[in-house]
């Protein structure tokens, strides 16, 4: 209205003007102190907000990584679903062959051979979680659309909806061992009809009631993260990531078990998925864990110091695996680190008191290196 | 300069540098294990990022438990993104943007309107030895932290993505999914009110500024 330049301060003040709008705006401002005083304070006021301070509670950042990769782990599960679609068909096989010959037998005539119908054993049934997954790797009975990778993870909303489609699906247990081929249809039929009913009152964490982030938001930020890191080969991506995702039935109700808002059904389904997990990922995770320990290299004390425990903990985790007498010949090098970076007579006993363990084992194969270690200590007196 | 920031704090070793991405090569190969399946280096990209992150979304929803679902979702996600995230663009925007979708989103859900803030929750004073204490004395603090709650958390996002991330309108447009005539009428008119309120001390930060100009 009267010519200054207002709202478009900001702009310039960024850098966000076109170059003729900034050539018009630098013009009015050598001819306006009012305009340009504007401008340095609005400076000023990002420069006195960049003093905003924000303050976690105590440990907050200690923890957290944790907790992350617990999740995360939680989540990846489903990368091991193939292994339990496998093992469901082959206790399908084992049971048709079980079942069969008996049904035939004791009823010829009146019992269709390709249907037995007895319940399945609970014992065959390697573990809830596994079966509950088996449906949803194959295709995920979704009404939504699934935007792609990113939106259809986590929309909050849908893990009470993915909840849901593990119990419905783990209530079809004995047709989908009798009958691994049509297990798809009869169980998509009951998740969808499921699917339809309101979902409990289930309150989940506070943000993911938050209606606001599913689909939409979700397909846009995907939009926006997409627009971040393109890739050529996304529709493959999409294609592989979304059983992957899809699958993912037991982290939210691992979710739920802590909120302590898990029904029997699901604490069983994520009890069963942890045993799983652990059974088929625990040489993965060995094999990562000793890496990352192998490639710390500490630079004071307290380092070294936290890197020992780290090596008596895994060797104590895993004992019998492979990495373990490496694990406890590491912890006892990492003492010796320890003192010789800081000098403590407590890490110089520690490491002498984890050699002579070492040494004392019934299981020493690395009896040498220790010693050798041993010998370029002081005396002890 | 002036003293360093928060921003700067926030934003630790690995600041992008002005006009191009600054990928370290450790941060690069870290990635690229995470992306392979190394939970390990995914949890140390976590500690990289994590105060830059949890920042980001504690200045836009003003609550800890709700800033913490927050930082947890988005690094769930970028994990789950990161087959498609390219390695050689850095990382801290990305996840920033992220998180500020995320805060945004919690902050516009009918369920955030009804949880009343905690009063004077952003205005713990900095203990002393912060690189804060001495530049803004407590009231001053104090006085910023109001006037930043006052914004409306639209103009608080936006804000936070210009000022403590530095990324362009566009970008900020797309992390919010608003228009990026939206993303300039919003971080005008917070800017505005921010000025209004700061009035009183503006005047001794222009003078650091000019100090720091003339050094």
């Amino acid at each position: 209205v009267n010519g200054h330049l207002g709202e478009r301060l900001s702009a310039l003040l960024d850098g966000e003007m076109s170059p003729a709008d900034r050539e018009a705006a630098e013009a009015h401002l050598r001819d306006c102190a009012a305009c340009t005083r504007e401008l340095e304070e609005l400076a000023s006021v990002d420069a006195l907000a960049r003093e905003w301070p924000v303050e976690a509670p105590a440990g907050y950042f200690d923890e957290l990584p944790g907790r992350v990769r617990a999740r995360v782990r939680a989540r990846r599960k489903p990368r091991l679903a193939p292994a339990a679609v496998w093992a469901t068909a082959a206790a399908a096989v084992v049971m048709f062959a079980l079942v069969t010959p008996l049904a035939l037998r004791q009823a010829p005539s009146t019992m269709p051979a390709a249907a037995p119908v007895a319940p399945a054993p609970a014992a065959v049934v390697p573990e809830a979680g596994a079966i509950a997954r088996v449906p949803l790797v194959t295709e995920g009975p979704r009404a939504s659309p699934v935007p792609d990778a990113l939106g259809a993870l986590e929309a909050p909303a849908r893990v009470s909806e993915r909840d849901r489609m593990a119990k419905a699906v783990a209530a079809s247990k004995p047709p989908a061992l009798s009958a691994p081929r049509a297990m798809d249809a009869t169980a998509r039929d009951k998740v969808a009809a499921n699917s339809a009913v309101p979902a409990p009152a289930a309150p989940p964490p506070s943000f993911a009631t938050a209606p606001a982030t599913p689909p939409a938001a979700a397909a846009a930020e995907s939009r926006a993260a997409g627009a971040v890191a393109p890739t050529p080969a996304q529709e493959e991506q999409k294609a592989e990531a979304r059983p992957q995702q899809v699958a993912d039935a037991a982290a939210p109700m691992a979710e739920k078990r802590k909120e302590g808002d898990a029904t029997a059904a699901s604490r069983e389904g994520a009890l069963a998925g942890a045993g799983y997990e652990r059974a088929m990922g625990r040489r993965l995770r060995a094999d990562e864990r000793y890496e990352m320990l192998l490639a710390r290299r500490p630079t004071t004390a307290a380092d070294a110091r936290a890197l020992a425990k780290a090596w008596e903990a895994f060797a104590r985790d895993l004992p019998a695996g492979r990495h373990a007498d490496e694990a406890r010949v590491r912890a006892i090098e990492s003492a010796v680190t320890a003192w010789r970076l800081g000098g403590e007579p407590g890490d110089l006993e520690s490491a002498r008191a984890a050699a002579r363990a070492y040494l004392g084992a019934e299981s020493a194969p690395q009896r040498d290196r220790v010693r050798t270690l041993l010998e370029t200590l002081p005396p002890s007196e | 300069m002036d003293v360093p920031s928060q921003a700067d704090l926030d934003r630790g070793p690995q600041a992008r540098a002005p006009g191009g991405p600054a990928v370290d090569a450790a941060e690069a190969d870290l990635l690229s294990r995470a992306r392979g399946g190394n939970l390990f280096a995914f949890e140390e990209i976590v500690k990289r990022y994590q105060r830059r992150v949890y920042a980001t979304a504690m200045r836009i929803v003003r609550r800890h438990d709700v800033a913490d679902d927050v930082v947890q979702e988005a690094f769930l996600r970028a994990h789950q993104a990161l087959d498609r995230f390219d390695l050689a663009r850095p990382f801290g925007p990305w996840i920033c943007r992220i998180a500020a979708n995320l805060a945004v989103n919690h902050v516009r859900s009918p369920q955030s309107r009804e949880e009343a803030l905690p009063e004077a929750h952003a205005e713990t004073p900095v203990p002393g030895g912060s690189p804060l204490a001495g530049v803004l004395d407590e009231e001053a603090r104090r006085q910023l932290a109001r006037a930043l709650e006052s914004l409306s958390s639209d103009q608080r996002a936006v804000f936070v993505l210009r000022v403590f991330e530095e990324l362009s309108y566009k970008e900020i447009a797309e992390a919010l999914e608003i228009s990026i005539g939206t993303v300039m009428s919003r971080l005008s008119r917070g800017r505005e009110r921010l000025r209004e309120a700061l009035t009183p001390y503006l005047g001794a930060a222009m003078a650091r500024r000019a100090e720091g100009a003339g050094r």
